[in-house]
């Protein structure tokens, strides 16, 4: 299988000043500093096999109150499928007040999805 | 590669297409962009095959989105190209790269409802089944057009579709068989799923038409079916109006 370069945009809100980290299939975490008000994070990954992955976001350091806005691969918005991802069902998915790790399920090759594969084709 | 069209498309316009509409988060893609097996497949079954309508021709292309096909089209040989799409971010994009690149293609912002003039070909690829009134639609491309193309038709379009009352810039309006994902780029919140889509029409027309309705919509309309094929898991079809 041929490496597939992927570039995550998220938007984010936050109440307050906090960090996340963001990784893919448990690896490659980086951490970001999240500031009060609107942020659109950049997340990088390679994917070198397989065809199922999960985008991962750790919410660990308090007090947490976000929200995850909007998440685009490619600059194209997952739209509806990110009410797929979970969190903690108790809480919802996309209203973080917890720490805990977000997942959003996807499939590779981006630019052969038959649902949301980039707009370009 | 698969052929020159394609070949020229990728090494020449590309990496502006995809960054001019989809911004920097774009910009790996654009870089890796590569030409799929799924793409040629898609350049055969709408240009190759479609080649004595474009090629020399003077072509609109209704529901443009990026525009690839457009320029697609305008590297196949058309005379001229005029693209047609709403979604300002895909409008945006399409327009900076022509400008940039001095292509003949002249990109209107607008619904299928807002295009206007003579040409030869008007091309409605994967939009028919989005236009509640398709009926009347296509009976109105007469005026526009010799050959209208039709990439997957009446009949099996719909199934992800539904009919919603929609709420833009607070004022509330009555929407029909868009997209999800299409509202949303236009700004569009979805308040109230009515039905889910496909039945209402899809009986509509049956009952008006018969099973085979398609045929019988173009005889109705007094248009001859030019070409009509199914490749791909697409059905295709061009109807000469005059």
């Amino acid at each position: 299988m041929k490496n597939e370069r992927l570039r995550f945009g998220i938007d984010i809100k936050s109440k307050s000043l906090t960090s996340i980290s963001i990784g893919v299939n448990n690896t490659n975490f980086e951490t970001y500093t999240i500031d009060a008000g609107n942020n659109t994070l950049i997340y990088d990954f390679t994917v070198k096999n397989g065809v199922d992955h999960t985008l991962q976001i750790k919410f660990e350091q308090q007090p947490i109150n976000l929200k995850i806005l909007d998440l685009r691969i490619h600059g194209c918005s997952v739209h509806d499928s990110i009410q797929q991802s979970k969190f903690n069902e108790k809480y919802g998915v996309l209203n973080i007040v917890q720490p805990g790790t977000w997942n959003y399920y996807f499939q590779t090759p981006i630019y052969e999805h038959p649902i949301w594969r980039i707009g370009l084709v | 590669m698969y052929n020159d069209v394609l070949t020229k498309f990728q090494k020449d316009y590309s990496y502006d297409l995809i960054t001019e509409c989809f911004g920097i988060e774009s910009k790996l893609y654009a870089e890796d962009f590569i030409i799929t097996k799924s793409i040629y497949n898609k350049y055969i079954d709408i240009i190759e095959t479609n080649i004595d309508i474009i090629k020399g021709k003077t072509v609109i292309d209704v529901g443009a989105g990026s525009g690839m096909w457009s320029i697609l089209m305008l590297l196949s040989g058309a005379t001229n190209v005029i693209a047609v799409e709403p979604r300002d971010y895909l409008y945006n994009g399409l327009r900076n790269t022509v400008e940039k690149h001095n292509l003949n293609i002249k990109c209107i912002k607008g619904f299928h409802n807002d295009i206007e003039g003579k040409y030869d070909t008007v091309i409605l690829s994967g939009i028919l089944g989005l236009i509640p009134e398709r009926v009347e639609y296509l009976e109105t491309l007469g005026n526009h057009g010799q050959y209208i193309f039709i990439r997957n038709a009446v009949h099996n379009i719909s199934e992800n579709c539904v009919e919603v009352n929609l709420r833009h810039n607070n004022n509330y309006m009555q929407g029909y068989n868009l997209k999800q994902p299409v509202l949303n780029d236009l700004g569009y919140q979805t308040t109230t799923t009515l039905q889910t889509k496909d039945a209402r029409i899809g009986q509509y027309l049956k009952h008006k038409f018969g099973t085979n309705y398609f045929y019988s919509i173009s005889q109705y309309l007094g248009y001859s079916i030019h070409r009509r094929y199914i490749a791909n898991g697409n059905q295709y079809y061009v109807l000469k109006t005059i």
